[in-house]
């Protein structure tokens, strides 16, 4: 089993403190959230330039505080490039964003976990001493968020890995970037875009259009629900496009 | 002078109103990720652990389950293992996270600041370095016995270490004090067996159960494994239900599961259980063990008790014959708020007549005894409060209770206190006692201890942290540990431990040879920790019948009082607050009390003849004085009370405790004297009588249930046994003919999906205790709104337990329960049903098509969803909802920290404006399919259950899958007894309900 469900751990002296304060937030909802103006999904080559896209009339919404916007990216406390390490020397997302596959959120690599590489690799680097500073001070490093989903949104990590999308499919082609910066406008429509999409079983393809040319032609009375929400949840669709799947 | 124009006026509102307006926004939201340092082996963000622990909200000892995310416990459910509560929990249970997470806790140590009520934060090493010292002098003045310690009576390895270090110290003085103790119980076992312990029991085993009072679904010894065991027997199963008799002045909680309630004078336990006793001796239908039991009852026929007991003779009668009939039978002694001077007694009395019946060695077992320290005697209560008035105490140690709120006001301990030089207070939080300290060494909660706790013979449960201390706290087993090194000398020498987790580690040596001889102690401690503990099965010890038992005097006990003070006072332990100790939470605040559905407050119950000669109504201010105090409640008017008394529930009536106990309602101690058991020596809770006079003033007391009559509505439905019976067969039949027939319309959920989420609720076992609304709350982020918006009726409890006073219906016995004392008024109360109400998931939901922006609708799960980012707040989906399930969120509600560290992660926490409403649980639900998605497979039965069925005591609800005909929760749908609530309006409900069984009362 993927997901071990109540792991008993033995605790040794009191279990690990409240470190990821930030990581859960428990802001409230806003019921109202302003919906940035919808993107399309943006091609694969390169991307458009962040001055010129807002100039443009941005295609979503810009943060000026923490410059996560199109083509732009947050000033981290350490310079980390996911090209040099992504990118050249083709380390696994999962190596560092570990258990990604199970958990409903990405993980955060712990600050042990870079030093195990970076005593031997790059010891002299600048930008290392930063990280050797925040070991010695105890402190763990305040990243910049880049990413985030409405506190109203449930999002699953884990079940989209298990269901084979690549990691770039949302996050852009990450190994080539310098700076981390929000590749997806993380919108509603942006999301159900890929949902909506026909799955890869024939027989229920088929299936499904005779489901819906049916209800064409008998309606809800005799039929039932319409067939586009059964569909989505039992593996017509890519994903379900039933709003409970991300919202409770 | 210049007058402010409409205009300008307009403008100022609108730049009000705009700033208010950002005020009123949400939260920033996070805006840095902050990863571990060094990522604990064991953690897995965004994966919840699970910590095996144990429960010490009463002295019951449940074993817990304590669910971590990323360190911090956000919920607590029971042990499944364990085999006291098996896997339930009752609400106090549940909001243990509150004490855990109270923003009312002390922070660090403190010190009152010389003569003010002012307390200054100190370090550890200060505290136990002016504590040392003092030790220090009184031990080399040769006057250790000036150093006085009071805790509670768990038993454990602190309890041990408590005798083994103030041995060492070299003061005789430790005190237990437990506000509900049960020594009543204990001395009158040593009399009647000789043997001074507490057994078990086996209320499951009995076809008839007969109360003398113990609330034993509420607080009485173990409420959790009584509910269980007391739903086994009552629920309608093949054809029977066990019956249960409550007798005694008031319908408490658990008299109100009744299927008759006797109401017996407040003294007249006693004198019924000796006369029951004496028919079953008179009449020969105690075999040979009647021999030994005719000398003791001879004197108590039915007809002379009588009037003492204020019960009819032909009742007696009945019962003993009842009694004697059933084939398995169990008789239950008079619980806490029973105690009265001549408690000891009044046990025996029960004893003798379970002993009568044969039930002693049966469902009355020794050998599995709750263990529990002696508590200590009200007379040594007395004798230390003097003490300490005379300057005998220089040094008081007060750990795990709070003695000035649980002791009657007439001891005068509050007041003893001041000739104390040095009160230490060990308490978490500012209690009546820590208030009074001039120390105070706050310790963890339960929750971030490593403990043990020894419930039962042969169970021992192993407590560990489930999260580093929230405070600057520390263990009140290091700070002794601490001291004895500081102290230096033999003191320190007989306690060569680094801390208190590894003396209790070493403590657990010699369980482990116990409990598993010969095996590793590595292993054993590992396995105990990620068990919650280690047991085994007791065997039933024999006992018989003890010479001693002809010393006891079954004198009727005095009430202090004359004609002036008409009304015996009934205070009893509220079965939310317990004594008082759980004020502080929140949840329990707003947790309507499961008989009366009062939310923060105190109330005086008085039958109607009562308020009608006083002329008030429920809400009116009444006084109430005794010989020993008087106080102010508002009255509640109740059917289910004798018109010859009057009760408050204890648990309120804090000056301290923070902010949501203090200054709310009243405690009934203030009008007790300090009187006990006279045999037991444990507080006499029945022991005064008082007068009532109405003051002319009013208030708003607050239910959250507008009326308990369904007004012929079949809200819940009551039927009698054989009716019970002849539905069964007829399901029977029905099932055979159309074996697979599916219990709802294809429509209710979709077609091809393989779930229509559904639950069963069968009111034949909720005993109405309400752990599933608290559960809700811990489980759903539900905000607390306080007492004025529960008034608005905008409470936000998803779930909330109604009950209603019903009358059997279908050629049931009718009216079972009644007092129509000196034929005044129609008093009469029926069954009383509790019926847990929640949204019923309608496959035809009245509130769906009214949504103007869809944000609720039907899911092809058959779930009525509410979609809270979609809602706009129209709430004309509340407006059309026939069963009350929506609630609406009026403003923001605060989680002051660090209550927000309690929030679950995988449910949105809801801001104003926003409808919400049970959602069975969608998170679990997610989960599980996610589990069964990872394996390729669907969600199997009794995979996902709902926060409120996991921890239902009576395991009342179930919940599963629909459109699986063998799941349980379709088989419960398909079961005889099922209905759903307003089935007429044809909503469809997801929610089945299973009529309740009553058998009514033989006499009619």
């Amino acid at each position: 089993m993927l997901t071990p469900s109540r792991a008993f751990t033995i605790s040794l002296s009191g279990v690990a403190g409240l470190v990821l304060l930030a990581f859960v937030s428990h802001a409230r909802v806003a019921p109202r959230a302003k919906v940035a103006p919808q993107a399309g999904r943006p091609a694969r080559g390169g991307p458009v330039l962040g001055a010129a896209a807002v100039a443009q009339g941005a295609q979503f919404s810009f943060d000026p505080d923490t410059l996560v916007g199109w083509g732009r990216g947050p000033v981290q406390p350490i310079f980390f490039s996911h090209r040099h390490h992504a990118g050249e020397y083709e380390v696994e997302c999962l190596y560092c964003h570990s258990n990604t596959d199970i958990s409903s959120w990405a993980s955060m690599p712990p600050v042990e976990l870079c030093l195990g590489c970076h005593r031997v690799v790059k010891p002299a680097s600048s930008e290392i001493a930063k990280l050797r500073g925040y070991v010695e001070r105890g402190e763990p490093i305040p990243w910049e968020r880049v990413y985030r989903v409405a506190d109203f949104v449930q999002f699953n990590h884990g079940r989209h890995v298990r269901a084979e999308v690549e990691c770039q499919e949302c996050h852009g082609e990450v190994e080539e970037h310098d700076v981390l910066w929000q590749w997806s406008p993380l919108t509603m429509g942006w999301c159900l875009e890929c949902h909506r999409e026909p799955g890869e079983d024939e027989a229920k393809l088929a299936e499904a259009a005779a489901n819906e040319a049916r209800y064409a032609k008998e309606g809800r009375e005799s039929y039932g629900l319409h067939p586009r929400s059964i569909d989505s949840q039992y593996g017509v669709l890519k994903g379900p496009i039933d709003c409970v799947a991300c919202h409770y | 002078m210049s007058e402010i124009k409409r205009r300008d006026f307009l403008k100022v509102l609108g730049l009000t109103g705009a700033s208010t307006g950002l005020v009123g926004c949400a939260q920033e939201p996070a805006k840095k990720l902050i990863p571990y340092l060094v990522q604990p082996e064991e953690i897995i963000p965004g994966i919840p652990n699970w910590y095996a622990s144990a429960c010490r909200e009463c002295p019951a000892g449940c074993g817990v389950h304590v669910k971590v995310r990323e360190g911090r416990p956000i919920k607590v459910e029971g042990n499944p293992d364990h085999p006291v509560n098996a896997g339930r929990l009752c609400a106090r249970g549940q909001a243990s996270l509150q004490g855990l997470y109270n923003p009312d806790r002390i922070t660090s140590p403190l010190r009152r600041v010389e003569g003010t009520d002012e307390f200054e934060p100190i370090s550890w090493d200060e505290a136990e370095s002016v504590l040392a010292g003092m030790l220090r002098t009184m031990r080399s003045e040769g006057r250790p016995d000036w150093l006085y310690l009071i805790t509670d009576g768990a038993a454990g390895t602190l309890d041990r270490l408590f005798d083994s270090w103030m041995g060492a110290v070299g003061s005789p003085n430790r005190v237990i004090h437990e506000s509900f103790d049960v020594e009543p119980l204990r001395e009158a076992n040593r009399l009647t067996f000789g043997v001074a312990e507490i057994p078990r029991y086996d209320i499951d085993a009995a076809e008839l159960v007969v109360s003398f009072g113990a609330g034993f679904l509420e607080t009485w010894v173990s409420p959790v494994q009584y509910a269980r065991l007391f739903s086994a027997s009552q629920t309608f199963r093949d054809g029977r239900a066990g019956r249960f008799v409550h007798i005694g002045p008031r319908l408490s909680l658990t008299g109100s599961n009744a299927d008759e309630w006797v109401p017996a004078g407040p003294t007249g336990a006693m004198l019924m259980a000796l006369a029951m006793a004496r028919v079953l001796v008179a009449e020969g239908r105690a075999g040979a063990r009647g021999a030994a039991v005719r000398p003791l009852v001879e004197p108590f026929t039915p007809e002379r008790v009588a009037e003492a007991a204020r019960v009819e003779p032909e009742t007696i009668e009945r019962l003993a014959h009842e009694f004697a009939e059933a084939p398995s039978s169990v008789a239950l002694p008079p619980g806490i708020e029973g105690t009265d001077r001549n408690a000891t007694a009044a046990h025996a009395a029960v004893n003798l007549l379970n002993y009568a019946a044969g039930n002693v060695g049966r469902t009355v077992r020794f050998g599995p005894n709750v263990v529990r320290r002696r508590a200590a005697r009200v007379a040594r209560m007395q004798e230390m409060v003097e003490t300490m008035r005379g300057g005998g105490v220089q040094m008081l140690l007060v750990h795990g209770t709070d003695p000035v709120h649980t002791t009657p006001a007439a001891l005068g301990f509050a007041g003893a206190l001041a000739s104390v030089d040095m009160v230490v207070s060990f308490s978490s939080y500012m209690d009546e006692t820590a208030a009074r300290a001039h120390l105070i060494l706050p310790d963890h909660t339960p929750l971030e201890s490593w403990g043990d706790h020894e419930p039962e013979v042969g169970v021992r449960t192993l407590m560990q942290p489930t999260t580093n201390p929230i405070f600057d706290t520390k263990s009140t087993g290091d700070v002794l540990l601490s001291l004895a090194a500081r102290l230096g000398g033999d003191v320190a020498g007989a306690f060569n431990w680094p801390d208190y987790h590894a003396y209790l580690r070493d403590a657990w040596q010699a369980v482990g040879r116990e409990f598993a001889p010969g095996s590793d102690f590595e292993e054993f401690w590992h396995t105990a920790l990620s068990d919650g503990g280690v047991w085994r099965r007791v065997g039933t010890q024999p006992v018989t019948l003890n010479p001693a038992v002809a010393g006891v005097n079954f004198d009727e006990p005095t009430l202090d009082g004359d004609a002036s003070t008409p009304y015996a006072l009934f205070a009893y332990p509220s079965p939310v607050l317990y004594d008082g100790r759980s004020a502080n939470r929140p949840w329990l605040q707003e947790l309507p009390d499961p008989v009366t559905k009062v939310v923060w407050n105190s109330w005086i119950e008085m039958h109607p003849v009562v308020a009608e000669r006083l002329g008030v109504r429920t809400g009116d201010v009444v006084a109430v004085s005794s010989p020993h105090g008087q106080l102010e409640a508002p009255a509640y008017v109740y059917n289910g009370i004798r018109p010859d008394t009057v009760a408050i529930p204890i648990g309120q009536g804090h000056e301290h405790f923070g902010r949501w106990a203090r200054g709310r309602g009243v405690n009934p101690l203030a009008l007790l004297p300090a009187a006990a058991d006279e045999t037991s020596g444990a507080t006499a809770w029945l022991s005064t009588q008082v007068a009532l006079a109405a003051t002319g003033e009013s208030v708003t007391l607050v239910s959250t249930q507008g009326s308990h009559d369904d007004l012929g509505r079949e809200i819940a439905e009551v039927i009698s046994v054989p009716a019970a019976v002849e539905a069964a067969e007829h399901a029977r039949a029905e099932m055979e003919r159309e074996p697979a027939a599916l219990v709802e319309a294809a429509e209710d959920a979709d077609p091809k999906s393989p779930y229509r989420w559904g639950m069963a609720i069968d009111l034949s076992s909720c005993v109405g205790c309400s752990a599933c609304v608290t559960a809700c709350y811990a489980e759903n982020n539900i905000p607390v709104v306080g007492e004025e918006l529960c008034a608005q009726g905008r409470e936000m409890a998803w779930l909330r337990v109604e009950s209603y006073y019903e009358h059997v219906s279908e050629g049931g016995h009718g009216n079972g329960h009644g007092v129509s004392q000196e034929g005044e008024g129609d008093s009469a109360v029926q069954h009383v049903v509790h019926l847990p109400a929640i949204c019923q998931h309608c496959g035809n939901a009245p509130c769906e098509p009214v949504c103007p922006v869809y944000a609720t609708y039907h899911n092809p799960e058959g779930l009525n969803i509410q979609v809270y980012n979609r809602c706009v707040g129209t709430r004309y989906c509340s407006n059309n909802c026939p069963y009350k399930a929506r609630r609406f969120e009026w403003f923001d509600y605060d989680f002051p920290f660090p209550l927000n560290l309690q929030l679950n992660p995988d449910v949105t926490v809801r801001e104003k404006g926003v409808m919400e409403k049970c959602t069975f649980c969608v998170q679990r639900i997610m989960k599980a399919r996610n589990d069964a998605n990872a394996e390729g497979r669907d969600v199997n039965d009794g995979e996902v259950t709902t926060a409120c069925a996991q921890t239902c005591p009576a395991e009342a609800i179930v919940f599963g899958n629909l459109r699986d005909p063998n799941s349980r929760v379709s088989r419960l749908a398909r079961s005889g007894r099922a209905y759903h609530m307003l089935a007429e309006l044809n909503t469809r409900p997801a929610v089945t309900y299973l009529k309740a069984v009553s058998h009514g009362s033989e006499e009619a």
